[in-house]
């Protein structure tokens, strides 16, 4: 198994795109990190220039300390599992498991042990001798990491591996993945656009936007501490609201139009007057009865009139809209009755809940 | 998968087949029937007049020695020109696969010689390995010493006629594996590259046995072509010769027929070539159709 470490690694594809830049990270021997971000960011370009399918324009990638910007795929003790799982369709499941093993010069009664064994890790051995336009998807996914796990591979790298498959069936195999993880120990890199899969495999996040790693941390780090506007909105369904804000002379945080949103425990000198993004959550967002009106500075306080709501079973999302026009969403349980359209509601947050980013940089303060 | 399609209107589907099958009865069912007829007659050389013999044309053309020695040319002439072109064409199709992305100029450029009529492709190869004035039988005498002589030599000339054969081929069947290659699903073999096969064994393994519908369509493609398409070029360039070096089936029925005046021998053979081409097709459909189809 292996530790992988990218310095500063850059992609400038030959006709001129550059598409990603000053990539830097360290994968622990046994880690599970998933590169998520929007269509595009840079997500696949990164992991094939770990498989060594695309060049590497800058910087460096290490795995084990040693450099191999200049390793044929082959040899770099890597598997991976793409997303339309690549099985070749003119050999059976059990020839596409052992094509890498013959290549590698193993012997015959090697290669069969290890395709039994994985086959029966991943229920394939019904299968083996099936052609691969004769299986589902599900069946073809499982195939595509059988042939991934038979080789034994340092590092396994994943392209999207589920985002072809309907709803249910991905549920279970980012369980089965998560599972075989387990088992077998090894590094994985995942790469994805769907922030469900990534939240809940995912050891570590990294987030990418524009080519850049925006943040890279634990999943529940970064939802909790999101280091800046483009991951704050990013991570999380529905989405952080932020507001357009700024910061008064006497460490008052006030919405654009003027009402006083909170007032910070300690205000941030040399932010005064300038303008902020203030984030929060949708379940960090709690209905205040009207009337009580008597506003505690301890907590943030929004009078919002009611768009309409949205029972989803488990949650309850209320959308609604401020004096300024701008949306926000609210979770509230399961059991919460529906609130009519166009009535008004005041709402009120935990200051410690607020996320306060800068307006131009983006940044977390 | 059930492909067929439903008409409400039970006359619409007959108009819309019937122009294929006018063009097909005008130009092969009735000319092969005429030929079917022609080969069971012997005519006098002015036309005037015609005697029913029954298979006594296809018995003369059996029992003739340069006949049969037409099938040997026929056949080497047609196995070289298959394998020539299918083995250039697709070396030229994976080169240019490899840089086609980004540039189209080189492909247009490969496409030229299919776009020349088989007669001026004929006559190009004429002028560049003529003994006297070609440039190219210039170059083999000053390179290796030998001298060319297509008139004379009757090997020569039918290397000369697979040369230009195989040249007037090439842009076909480049076109079709350079297509057949990019429809390779470039994952496929980047998954052979982390699975440790090097670029030889990527070709052979899953390049080469993805590409076996296309190759094997090419390869009747070309065989047909070499048998009984080349008559043109053959004709433009050596005339058959010499000395019926060059004389493959197709040469046979134009030289039998338009030279000899035999319309009985030259129909005779016209039906054993519509013999073969039959066989090859049933070939293809009920062998090579199966086979490749993974
Ligand atoms: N072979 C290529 N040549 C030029 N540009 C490319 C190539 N592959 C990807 N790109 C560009 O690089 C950027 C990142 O692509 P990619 O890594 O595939 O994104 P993602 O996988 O995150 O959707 C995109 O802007 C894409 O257009
Ligand atoms: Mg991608």
């Amino acid at each position: 198994m292996a530790q992988l470490e990218l310095n500063g690694l850059g992609k400038t594809y030959a006709g001129g795109v550059r598409a990603v830049r000053d990539i830097h990270a360290v994968v622990e021997d046994g880690e599970f990190v998933v590169l998520v971000g929007p269509s595009g960011c840079g997500k696949s370009t990164i992991l094939r220039m770990i498989a060594g399918l695309e060049t590497i324009t800058e910087g460096e990638l290490r795995i084990d300390g040693i450099r191999v910007n200049e390793t044929e795929p082959g040899a770099r003790d890597i598997a991976m599992v793409f997303q339309n799982y690549a099985l070749y369709p003119h050999m059976s499941v059990r020839g596409n498991m052992e094509y890498g093993l013959r290549n590698e010069g193993r012997p015959r009664a090697e290669i069969n042990q290890r395709i039994d064994e994985a086959a029966r890790m991943l229920q394939l051995t019904a299968l083996l001798d099936r052609q691969p336009r004769q299986l589902s998807g599900g069946q073809r996914q499982r195939v595509a990491m059988g042939r991934a796990i038979v080789r034994n591979p340092k590092v396994f790298l994943f392209d999207e591996p589920l985002s072809n498959l309907d709803a249910k069936l991905r549920t279970q195999l980012r369980a089965e993945l998560k599972a075989l993880h387990r088992k077998l120990g090894a590094t994985f890199i995942y790469v994805t656009h769907d922030q469900v899969e990534a939240m809940s495999l995912a050891d570590r996040i990294a987030i990418l936007n524009g080519g850049e790693i925006q943040q890279l941390a634990a999943p529940l780090d970064i939802y909790r501490r999101p280091a800046n506007r483009f991951v704050a909105e990013f991570i999380g369904n529905p989405a952080m609201n932020i507001l357009e804000g700024h910061m008064s002379d006497d460490g008052w945080v006030l919405m654009d139009q003027g009402q006083p949103l909170l007032r910070l425990p300690s205000p941030i000198a040399d932010r005064a007057g300038q303008p902020l993004a203030i984030g929060i959550r949708p379940e960090h967002l709690h209905p205040a009865p009207l009337g009580e009106g008597q506003q505690t500075h301890a907590l943030a306080s929004l009078q919002v009139k009611v768009d309409f709501t949205e029972h989803l079973g488990a949650d309850c999302i209320v959308h609604a809209r401020l004096e300024n026009g701008a949306t926000v969403a609210l979770r509230l349980g399961g059991n919460a009755r529906a609130i009519a359209a166009d009535s008004p509601l005041s709402l009120c947050a935990d200051p410690a809940d607020l996320h306060l980013f800068d307006r131009q940089s983006g940044q977390r303060i | 998968m059930e492909k067929r399609v439903f008409f409400r209107d039970p006359v619409l589907p007959y108009l819309l087949v019937a122009p294929q099958i006018v063009i097909t009865v005008v130009f092969f069912l009735w000319p092969s029937y005429q030929a079917l007829e022609s080969a069971l007659y012997v005519e006098d050389a002015f036309g005037f007049s015609r005697q029913f013999v029954g298979l006594d044309n296809f018995r003369a053309i059996f029992a003739d020695k340069v006949y049969l020695r037409a099938f040997g040319v026929t056949l080497v002439f047609g196995l070289s020109v298959t394998v020539l072109t299918m083995a250039l064409s697709l070396g030229l199709a994976v080169a240019a696969d490899r840089v086609l992305r980004a540039s189209t100029a080189y492909r247009t450029f490969l496409i030229w010689p299919y776009a020349v009529a088989p007669a001026i492709a004929g006559v190009l190869w004429y002028f560049m390995m003529n003994p006297t004035i070609g440039i190219v039988a210039y170059w083999i005498e000053a390179l290796s010493g030998t001298e060319w002589n297509h008139y004379v030599n009757g090997n020569q000339a039918l290397i000369l006629v697979i040369i230009a054969a195989t040249w007037k081929q090439i842009s076909y069947n480049f076109l079709f594996f350079l297509a057949g290659l990019q429809s390779i699903p470039r994952a496929l073999v980047e998954a052979a590259a982390i699975d440790r096969a090097g670029p030889a064994r990527r070709f052979w393994t899953i390049i080469f046995p993805l590409l076996a519908p296309t190759t094997f369509f090419l390869l009747v493609v070309n065989l047909v072509y070499a048998f009984f398409d080349t008559f043109s070029l053959i004709d433009a360039t050596t005339n058959g010769g010499p000395a019926n070096a060059t004389s493959t089936l197709v040469v046979k029925v134009y030289q039998s027929g338009f030279v000899g005046q035999d319309y009985g021998a030259s129909a005779a053979q016209s039906v054993v070539l519509m013999v073969i081409v039959m066989a090859m097709t049933v070939l293809q459909f009920r062998y090579i159709d199966r086979r490749v189809n993974y």
